[in-house]
């Protein structure tokens, strides 16, 4: 009786990882919607694309290096040829149907997902303008190698982040969004904005969505999403044969229950787009873009933020990432959708938060503080700029990262694609 | 500054913890929270008011 209570406790958790990697797949459809809603009508098609063949081109490349980047590298830069590191090399008996093991495909897969959505936190922010080739190249280190590395440095209970600072990043607030965001940031430093961006005096022109309800829709997919990806971020386990009953708990290992999440996530939303709607002045596309900031804004204290707070930390979250985005703006830096402001600003401020309100919280020996977040900060936004620039540097010099001037004012549904993605009313098209 | 009740790992063991939240040993923080939280539902609610009417005129 006792085996079949374990065997169905470990179907059990086997059947949850892998849900949550399904449901985490509207998030790619939102960030697919929600993309194409902002570019212009002569982009939407090759925004969409790109959307798609991001996750294709992650998902062989994490199989075939990311997963074993994460077990290799806990310690640092060299890498680590324990078991578990070789265990994740495509090659070995885990990493394929395996009877003895139920749990690798479907961690492996909810990782996938996360991948996806680094990639896709870039895809948005460089649209019209972008090489579909060096775009996709740049999609795959950051999914399948830069945040992978940054998670082996700091979300895991062997990370030298966590064994020597006590860093506390519950829900990948640094090493998933301003990872991201920073790798983003060195992208667009070489590809440059878009043509018609500024004015002859340097003064942004605001480039309004084709379709914002479409964007609309699509964040409220992504928040969906959201809720699994949070969801598999808490690890569930299967208590010793008369142990006490094992309490879900977090990457670190600290108990937490799914409560907090249902509790807090949906707090930080709600602060979140609370906070946007205030300091944009009633902006429809800040405003749900905030509620995305207060989801990410707890994101590293989900597990131990009293709700409230929570909303309070949303809140800040969604009001900063609006003077953040438009100062970017300002300096020259054109993210069409603000993804550097919502997920670098917004993950930053995740991990200060944690540091202000919940130093001092005990994980195994470690403990949380305000140093050892503010030492994660800086590696996230290290490991994800220097890599992002320099990629993009080098494909910039090579003349291959950016379209023609021609192509551009086509727009990349013509240009690149030979077809237009979204056709006028009324049009009649020959042949038909 | 730990606000959680939790102070050592040993009293995620003890029987007696529960809550782990923040500030979960000091109601009157929370009153204080979930005041200001109230105080700022009332703020965006007064935008909302002030917004909707701009483009009115």
């Amino acid at each position: 009786m006792e085996g079949d209570a374990r065997l169905f406790a470990e179907k059990t958790i086997e059947t949850f990882y892998f849900w949550t990697g399904v449901l985490m797949w509207l998030i790619h459809a939102g960030f697919m919607i929600y993309e194409a809603g902002v570019a212009r009508q002569n982009n939407v098609l090759m925004t969409m694309m790109k959307n798609l063949l991001t996750c294709a081109v992650i998902t062989p490349t994490f199989f075939l290096f990311g997963w074993w980047i994460y077990y290799a590298f806990p310690g640092g830069v060299l890498p680590d040829n324990g078991p578990m590191a070789k265990a994740a090399l495509p090659w070995s008996e885990q990493m394929g149907p395996n009877l003895g093991d139920n749990i690798t495909g479907v961690f492996w897969f909810a990782f996938l997902l996360f991948s996806f959505t680094t990639g896709s936190i870039l895809s948005g922010a460089v649209i019209e303008r972008i090489r579909l080739g060096a775009y996709l190249l740049l999609a795959m280190v950051l999914g399948s190698a830069v945040w992978v590395l940054a998670a082996a440095w700091g979300w895991s209970s062997e990370a030298w982040l966590y064994t020597e600072f006590g860093f506390h990043d519950w829900g990948a607030g640094g090493c998933v969004h301003t990872v991201a965001a920073a790798f983003t940031l060195g992208v667009l430093l070489n590809l440059g904005s878009r043509i018609g961006k500024y004015d002859d005096q340097g003064r942004p022109v605001t480039i309004p969505p084709h379709n914002l309800p479409m964007t609309m829709l699509g964040l409220m997919l992504i928040f969906t999403g959201f809720y699994a990806f949070y969801a598999a971020c808490a690890v569930f386990q299967v208590a010793e044969p008369g142990a006490d009953p094992e309490p879900w708990r977090s990457i670190y290992g600290t108990p937490m229950t799914l409560g907090s999440l249902a509790f807090t996530v949906t707090m930080g939303f709600a602060g979140g787009a609370m906070g946007a709607f205030i300091s944009s002045r009633g902006d429809p596309y800040w405003t749900i873009s905030g509620g995305l900031a207060g989801m990410i804004s707890i994101a590293s204290g989900v597990d131990v933020y009293h709700p409230a707070l929570g909303y309070l930390i949303g809140f800040a979250g969604g009001a900063l990432v609006v003077f953040v985005g438009n100062r970017l703006e300002r300096c020259g830096i054109d993210d069409a959708v603000g993804a550097i402001a919502v997920h670098g600003g917004a993950g930053v401020w995740s991990m200060l938060a944690m540091g202000v309100f919940a130093s001092g919280y005990p994980q195994h020996e470690h403990f949380s503080s305000l140093q050892g977040q503010v030492v994660g900060i800086a590696v996230m936004i290290g490991v994800g700029f220097v890599p992002g620039y320099g990629i993009s540097w080098v494909l910039h010099r090579c003349g291959v990262l950016r379209v023609s001037r021609e192509a551009e004012l086509a727009g990349l549904d013509i240009s690149e694609l030979g077809i237009e993605g979204v056709v006028p009313a009324g049009r009649v098209v020959e042949g038909t | 500054m730990n606000t959680s009740p939790v102070s050592a790992w040993a009293d995620f063991n003890a029987q007696s913890t529960q809550a782990i939240f923040t500030f979960a040993d000091q109601p009157g923080v929370l009153y204080g929270i979930c005041l200001l939280a109230a105080c700022v539902v009332g703020w965006f609610l007064v935008a909302a008011f002030r917004f909707d009417a701009r483009h009115n005129d």
